[in-house]
């Protein structure tokens, strides 16, 4: 119906609807205010939040501010949260007596809860920033001054907002696709959501930055997030031209402006918990899950691990499965303990850096054996592409509905990861790194 | 409300000052802050301020809004809203740099708990660079009288 509308109009019926609606009120409106037009706080607000040259920097400072009220301000709660949990797995594993139960609940259990909860005091601001900006009305006008430059790069407006919600945690980022009414642009968004960096790969990039990138670390780090942002917007683009279910324009943005609010504290903590529950629900069973498995493949066969002093991981299932998959990743120039690392690190992106600790490779001179320059930031360029972390897929399945979709980012990101990473060792050999 | 000529010159001159401390000071942080992530040189603070590139950035951004504001000079109450936005922007940031020195003295009194030793760096140091002593802080205290001029004259729903 609405494709033979465009055909027979050359429009979409939305953006004719709202075109006459909007002629139809210019008519009246000078037959019925007379003078000239004063001003309301709404009206002054939006010249300056809707400014041609101010509107995108208004709206970068504000999302900075979020950023850095996320993360800094949260962080003593969430050291707080990992003390306690470590303090339960110390009193764990000196009560219980029986080793492999107190391996079990003091690294499996307690040490995977906590490393579920860990995340909660950085989401929930994040929401609870996110709700003052939505109550307060400007979250509308923010997707209405990107839209026409998102349009242009072959995503929706409204893909703006999940987009650099991913940069906090990919999950809050394809849940706040839902605002997107057409399926494919939706769909589209959720797609390239996970080669936004989020907050979890900072650890890696910072720890292996750091120990090989010498005085060039900080470079690295920032060029990983550019790195994300310019693969998000090629694969929108490529996937818009060669998948036929996204072919087309995206569709037209209307939006009408709600009024400016002040939002209240008590629907802000609302939509804060309503959300952040949602995230302990869906992600937090993954997570936990997921880290006792690994724990369980990390510990055992227990005999051969345990046989000496020090845990013996090569030993292990996991030590075994990092040999097995090693070959694949030889030509990126990444060994077993770089492989396992990764594939832990499809569980949750900070899991690669308890990984190497756990391998013995915490320093900057261990991971100095382990990565040169070149290898040590195609690492990083993996870290970022490759499978979003494994409560970020169970989202992802759960807002596609669809095997297929989720399954198609998760191999066209492993696919892209290491196309990347070895383009990098490539141009780094030539260059004679 | 409508706003009298010498007053509306008085506040363009002070969103004039504002703006200016704003745009310098952000530039420098800006300008400190892309060395340091570019590694061009062994970056050195500009007059003590903090190395921040999107800080920075945020800064300038208040500080041109900040002259945006300043056509109030000539009259134009649409200035206001350039004035008011700047004002929000400014309470927003000096706001945040606060809560996250106090979030940093948290994160010490943490570390007391785990046998480290208190100290009062944090009020100078830390995750914001400086600490309480960052400008934006004080800055957004120096927006104050700004926000209550703005916030009284659009107070009446129409602002002629």
């Amino acid at each position: 119906m609405s494709e033979k509308i465009k055909e027979l109009l050359g429009e979409e019926a939305e953006v004719l609807l709202a075109e006459k609606r909007y002629e139809v009120i210019s008519r009246i409106l000078p037959k019925v205010l007379k003078g000239k037009k004063p001003l309301t706080r709404s009206d002054l607000l939006d010249k300056a939040f809707l400014n041609k040259y101010l509107g995108i920097p208004v709206f970068l400072a504000l999302w900075w501010a979020l950023f850095r009220f996320t993360f800094d301000v949260s962080a003593p709660l969430s050291d707080l949260i990992d003390m306690v949990f470590g303090r339960l797995g110390e009193i764990a594993s000196i009560s219980i007596q029986n080793e492999q139960l107190a391996s079990f609940v003091a690294d499996g259990l307690i040490g995977g809860l906590g490393s579920v909860l860990v995340f909660i005091p950085p989401i929930f601001f994040l929401f609870f920033g996110l709700a003052i900006l939505e109550d307060s009305g400007y979250l509308a006008r923010a997707a209405f001054v990107v839209d026409r430059v998102m349009y242009k790069l072959g995503l929706h407006g409204k893909s703006f907002i999940p987009m650099l919600l991913g940069f906090g945690c990919n999950i809050p980022g394809i849940m706040a696709t839902r605002t997107i009414d057409k399926e494919e642009d939706r769909i589209l968004t959720i797609l390239v959501n996970p080669l936004m960096s989020c907050s979890a790969r900072l650890p890696v990039y910072v720890f292996i930055g750091g120990a090989v990138l010498g005085g060039y670390a900080a470079a690295g780090v920032y060029s990983m997030y550019i790195l994300g942002i310019v693969l998000a917007v090629l694969m929108a683009l490529l996937f818009r031209r060669i998948i036929p279910y996204f072919k087309g324009k995206p569709s037209a943005f209307i939006l009408e402006l709600p009024m400016y609010a002040m939002p209240t504290l008590r629907s802000t903590l609302a939509h804060m918990w309503e959300r952040g529950v949602l995230f302990l629900k869906k992600a937090g069973t993954i997570i936990l899950l997921a880290t006792v498995v690994i724990w369980a493949l990390s510990a055992y066969p227990w005999g051969a691990v345990h046989s000496g002093d020090e845990p013996l991981i090569e030993a292990s299932y996991v030590g075994f499965l990092g040999h097995a998959i090693e070959p694949i990743f030889r030509p990126l120039g990444f060994d077993w303990r770089a492989t396992v690392a990764l594939f832990f690190g499809f569980v949750a992106k900070e899991i690669v850096v308890d990984t190497f600790g756990v391998l013995g490779l915490g320093g900057a001179e261990e991971l100095q054996q382990v990565f040169n320059p070149v290898t040590g930031l195609a690492f990083m360029a993996f870290t970022l592409i490759y499978i979003p972390c494994l409560a970020t897929i169970g989202v992802i399945y759960r807002e596609t509905n669809s095997w297929k979709w989720t399954i198609f980012t998760v191999v066209y990101g492993v696919v892209l990861a290491y196309f990347v990473a070895f383009l990098i060792v490539g141009i780094g050999g030539m260059l004679g790194y | 409300m409508r706003t009298s000529r010498s007053n509306s010159q008085v506040v363009a001159i002070y969103a004039a000052i504002l703006g200016s401390i704003y745009l310098i000071i952000g530039a420098a942080e800006f300008i400190t802050g892309l060395q340091d992530l570019l590694q061009l040189s062994a970056t050195e603070s500009f007059l003590g301020l903090p190395i921040d590139f999107f800080g920075g950035f945020s800064a300038f951004v208040i500080g041109a809004t900040y002259l945006g504001g300043t056509l109030l000079w000539k009259e134009k109450v649409e200035s206001l809203g350039f004035l008011l936005i700047a004002t929000i922007l400014s309470a927003v940031f000096g706001l945040l740099y606060l809560l996250i020195a106090c979030a940093d003295g948290f994160g010490i009194l943490l570390g007391t708990w785990e046998g480290g030793e208190w100290t009062w760096e944090w009020l100078t140091s830390g995750t914001a660079g400086t600490g309480i002593l960052r400008p934006e802080i004080w800055l957004a205290i120096a927006s104050i009288p700004m926000g209550y001029f703005v916030i009284k004259t659009t107070r009446r729903e129409k602002v002629e």
